[in-house]
């Protein structure tokens, strides 16, 4: 059953967000010719156009940054806790599965946004490269990269490690996403003002969140060996389990958010 | 059908008098199929286990017979349609005998006014 | 074992007592009515059958089980209000259903809606609020379920909807289920009632036959409950 959740819960995210990916990304394309153009002519009419989309750009990144924020908050709130939830709680399903659908699908669409993100800034460059001297030199770079990993570290070991770096990525929003849910899901607990018991919660949690991790770090500087950064093969390894270290810590706190969740949405559910 | 149910009494028994009326005045002919019970409850906007329960008194009475793979029909045996009017009819003038008995006429005079009536409508 | 069985169901919102020790059996093959006034605990106890609440004391048991996964793909709920997604269309909810809900019916469901002249790419967005009652029902009684909770399915609805709502529930009738009508509005559905059970205050009043109750007592339906629920 969870699939079936996740295939609605991609749609009902997808339906707004990939719209919104589309416009950023014809921006960067936009905003990459018109650099193009600008760099050697000094037309008035060129600037201003390349001003007003470089602004356009800037917008188009804090908008995708706060719909991403609220849809999260949305699909929590609203589909689960709202009149919707008359549908998804009747549905054959656990409390456990509601939450995980809402979890990974809010963790996969900020990686997602990271990446348009991404392909946003090579959209750019591309665009506004001139010619293909440049592509000539950037395929060298990358070749030139390409090399010194592989003599260093190896391809296998590399891909593992941006692997790692993903899942990470994946971990810090997920656990966001249910700080959020758990969030949410304390205030929904009061009669009045559940919008602002939950901003309440979500910024004292935080604070916890900032003491927990203060006293973690405190302590992980006093015990923790040494990690070997001598070579790049050291380097990656080191970051891995430095990395591990911090998912590990993540998941705990994340854990805890999910059966705050939990509890309190198959036992004290009350829908209006 | 227009079904029109009182209230305070029972529907089931209001259903049974309903059928009779129609079987005794011809509007169901003898050996009509009947339609399904669902499909008659909907039609009267009442619960199939009232139909039901309504039906299989009339069944009891001989007004109906289920042959089990074709459904329900209304009877053809003679005798029980006579006997279905004569309850009918003879129920219809105690009705008339009992409303004009409250208005204060004697039995002899319910009679003379019943024939002034007849020859009235010549 | 009877297809819904409340035991000493207690159910309290803060300190106000909705439900108070509530004993009930319905066996399956039945259309009941559950009557009360707003506020009597009706929707509760509805809620309680569909695990969107939990009691505070007692149980209530559907088919044998607590409210859970698995009551929940037997029990069909229509709510006294909008529940669905508005941006979907009705194709795409009755695939939905038709994913969640191993006893859903999608054949039936259009036929309903075909018989009711709905087009089935609109979004409930566009549709007035009379047509997503309707598409809200057609989803309900397309389920073959073995319970079916219908939260005031006629209230607020003109009256050749109300005949339509009336003898699809009739129509869809099954010895196997049981069909639970709450409502307020009592002289447009007792005629379809096999039983029914007064909710007062929290607590059950009275549980009868409808026939019966029109024998013993000479009253409708309508007319008891007038007298025993009088301000």
């Amino acid at each position: 059953m969870l699939g079936r959740l996740l295939k609605y819960e991609f749609k009902a995210m997808g339906r707004v967000m990939l719209p919104l990916y589309g416009a950023w990304l014809a921006i960067s394309v936009l905003l990459g010719f018109v650099i193009r153009f600008d760099s050697g002519r000094n037309s008035s009419m060129v600037g201003i156009f390349s001003a007003i989309l470089g602004i356009l750009y800037v917008v188009a990144i804090v908008a995708i940054v706060i719909v991403t924020l609220v849809m999260i908050v949305d699909r929590y709130s609203k589909n689960l806790l709202g009149r919707e939830g008359y549908l998804m709680f009747t549905l054959p399903v656990t409390t456990g599965e509601h939450i995980w659908n809402k979890t990974i699908s809010a963790a996969l669409w900020t990686l997602f946004s990271y990446v348009v993100g991404v392909l946003s800034f090579i959209l750019i460059g591309l665009c506004s490269g001139s010619g293909v001297v440049n592509m000539h030199d950037a395929y060298g770079d990358f070749l030139g990269i390409m090399n010194y990993v592989q003599d260093n570290v190896g391809f296998g070991r590399a891909a593992l490690g941006i692997l790692e770096i993903l899942l990470l990525v994946l971990l810090v929003a997920g656990v966001f996403a249910l700080k959020i849910y758990a969030s949410i899901s304390i205030g929904h607990q009061s009669n009045n003002h559940k919008g602002l018991c939950s901003v309440g919660v979500f910024i004292g949690l935080s604070i916890l969140e900032s003491i927990v991790l203060g006293f973690l770090n405190f302590a992980n500087f006093a015990y923790t060996p040494k990690l070997s950064t001598n070579t790049l093969a050291d380097a990656v390894s080191s970051a891995s389990v430095a990395m591990l270290l911090i998912g590990l810590v993540l998941a705990a706190v994340g854990a805890v958010y999910f059966i705050i969740s939990y509890l309190l949405t198959d036992r004290k559910l009350n829908l209006e | 059908m227009e079904w029109n149910f009182k209230e305070g009494l029972p529907i089931y028994s209001q259903i049974i008098e309903e059928m009779c009326r129609q079987i005794a005045s011809g509007a169901y002919k003898p050996g009509d199929k009947l339609p399904s019970v669902r499909d008659m409850a909907a039609d009267a906007g009442v619960n199939p286990n009232t139909m039901q329960r309504a039906l299989a008194e009339l069944e009891r009475r001989g007004l109906v017979f289920t042959e089990r793979t074709s459904g329900r029909f209304i009877t053809k045996e003679e005798g029980n349609l006579k006997e279905v009017k004569k309850t009918l009819g003879m129920r219809y003038v105690a009705e008339l005998f009992e409303n004009l008995r409250k208005i204060g006429l004697s039995d002899d005079e319910i009679i003379k006014a019943v024939n002034e009536w007849k020859e009235g409508v010549k | 074992m009877s297809m819904i069985e409340c035991n000493g169901l207690t159910k309290y919102y803060g300190r106000v007592r909705a439900l108070n020790n509530v004993n009930l059996k319905i066996e399956k093959g039945q259309i009941v009515g559950l009557l009360g006034p707003n506020g009597s605990g009706k929707t509760t106890m509805i809620k309680l059958a569909n695990g969107l609440l939990k009691p505070n004391g007692g149980e209530i048991l559907i088919d044998g089980s607590k409210p859970g996964v698995k009551t929940k793909s037997v029990v069909a709920y229509l709510p006294d209000r909008e529940f669905l997604p508005d941006y979907m269309s009705v194709e795409a909810i009755f695939k939905m259903y038709e994913d969640f809900f191993a006893d859903f019916r999608r054949q039936k469901a259009e036929d309903m809606l075909s018989s009711l002249n709905i087009d089935p790419a609109m979004t409930l967005k566009k549709m007035s609020k009379g047509t997503k009652d309707k598409i809200q029902l057609i989803l309900t009684m397309s389920r073959e379920a073995k319970v079916y909770f219908l939260d005031e399915p006629i209230a607020g609805v003109d009256p050749a909807a109300r005949d339509y709502i009336l003898k699809t529930i009739i129509s869809n009738y099954s010895e196997d289920a049981v069909v639970i009508i709450s409502t307020h509005l009592i002289a447009d559905v007792e005629s379809i009632l096999d039983d029914v059970v007064f909710i007062k205050d929290g607590e059950i009043v009275l549980h009868e036959n409808a026939d019966q109750i029109r024998e013993e007592k000479g009253k409708s339906i309508n007319g008891l409950f007038r007298e025993v629920f009088r301000c």
